[in-house]
């Protein structure tokens, strides 16, 4: 196994996270999931196809790799974009325990009757409900909130998931 | 590509489902008593060992010298960063606001906002972070007061928060007023 191996999917993250925190500050994206993978997913296959294709023409050069070494490096891309893409909402929503934690790193922490007044049912809920809407997860009619199947979907495997593992209904 | 190769591969692609089938195994026998995150932490670490050994079996064995160096530091980063992916994914299942709103949706059918604000609000998150984050050894409540214990999320917070100032995003802390 190659250096190129670990290097090239390495390399390649780093740069998408360039792209990444350049196109975010020019344009917060409407629907940030759809850009994350078109810049951790997308972009990188097209950009190593293109490789290839040049490679094959003469116009590049291109580390002798076999086809089992370029699968290793897709999957440790991969492995890079998914961590990051699953960590990306930490960093845009308004994480309770991560402000609880960097509240009590504080000098001095902060008073257990102060933390009601750093999250409300505005600022914990209502963002959550837009984004589901917003992701058609589900929909809004008078006032009434329904599951949407794509919504349904994503809610079964999330039960599925933890009926496996023997855990009862999760979430917030 | 040899088949020793592609089953190197494929083990670790599915480094999830190891984790997986550990963590389950570990809750339904009630080997560790302990909150999902910390069960989840652990069958991460635990998976190492039989992952390993059959990374080990069927084609880190036939290396040697830097290709088993190399080889070896490909596995261990492409297995910490898919361990890390699926607690993610645990994680959200977990405590995310969103699938616990998209369950009572999925459970009740249909709910208005000032039904879902009645058994689903600030307070009841709140209470649920605060006994997670005690559970977890991040935080310690004294005399009234929420006191940091360990450094590690307040870290991992610290460098999320930094993150998300060069995203151009508002910092955690100043978050709720938006």
């Amino acid at each position: 196994m190659s250096l190129f191996t670990i290097a090239f999917p390495a390399l390649t993250f780093i740069l998408c996270l360039f792209i990444h925190a350049a196109l975010w500050r020019l344009r917060f994206p409407p629907n940030r999931a759809v850009c994350l993978l078109a810049i951790f997913v997308l972009f990188p296959a097209a950009a190593a196809g293109a490789w290839a294709l040049l490679a094959s023409k003469g116009l590049l050069w291109l580390p002798s790799l076999d086809k089992g070494e370029w699968l290793s490096a897709a999957l440790l891309q991969l492995a890079f974009a998914s961590a990051y893409i699953l960590s990306y909402p930490a960093f845009e929503a308004l994480s309770p325990s991560l402000v609880i934690v960097l509240l009590a790193g504080d000098s001095g922490g902060v008073a257990m009757k102060d933390l009601p007044l750093f999250f409300n049912d505005e600022t914990l809920i209502g963002p959550r409900v837009k984004d589901l809407l917003a992701s058609r997860l589900a929909f809004e009619r008078d006032g009434v909130l329904s599951i949407t199947p794509k919504g349904r979907l994503m809610a079964c495997s999330f039960a599925l998931m933890r009926s496996f593992l023997g855990l009862t209904k999760g979430g917030g | 590509m040899d088949a020793c190769f592609a089953a190197f591969v494929i083990i670790l692609a599915l480094t999830p489902v190891w984790i997986m089938a550990l963590q389950a195994c570990v809750i339904r026998l009630g080997i560790v008593v302990a909150s999902g995150q910390v069960i989840a932490m652990l069958s991460s670490i635990g998976a190492v060992a039989p992952v390993g050994s059959a990374l080990w079996a069927v084609y880190l064995a036939t290396l040697s010298g830097p290709e088993l160096l190399g080889a070896s530091v490909y596995a261990a980063l492409t297995y910490s960063l898919l361990a890390y992916s699926y607690f993610h994914i645990f994680n959200m299942g977990e405590t995310a606001r969103r699938v616990r709103i998209l369950s009572e949706l999925r459970e009740r059918g249909k709910l208005s906002e000032a039904e879902l604000k009645s058994f689903y609000n600030s307070a009841a998150i709140l209470d649920r972070r605060m006994e997670r984050l005690v559970a977890l050894g991040q935080v310690r409540v004294e005399g009234g007061r929420v006191l940091l214990k360990s450094r590690r999320l307040f870290m991992a917070a610290s460098l999320m928060d930094w993150w998300g100032r060069v995203l151009g995003l508002p910092s955690l802390k100043g978050r709720q007023q938006r």
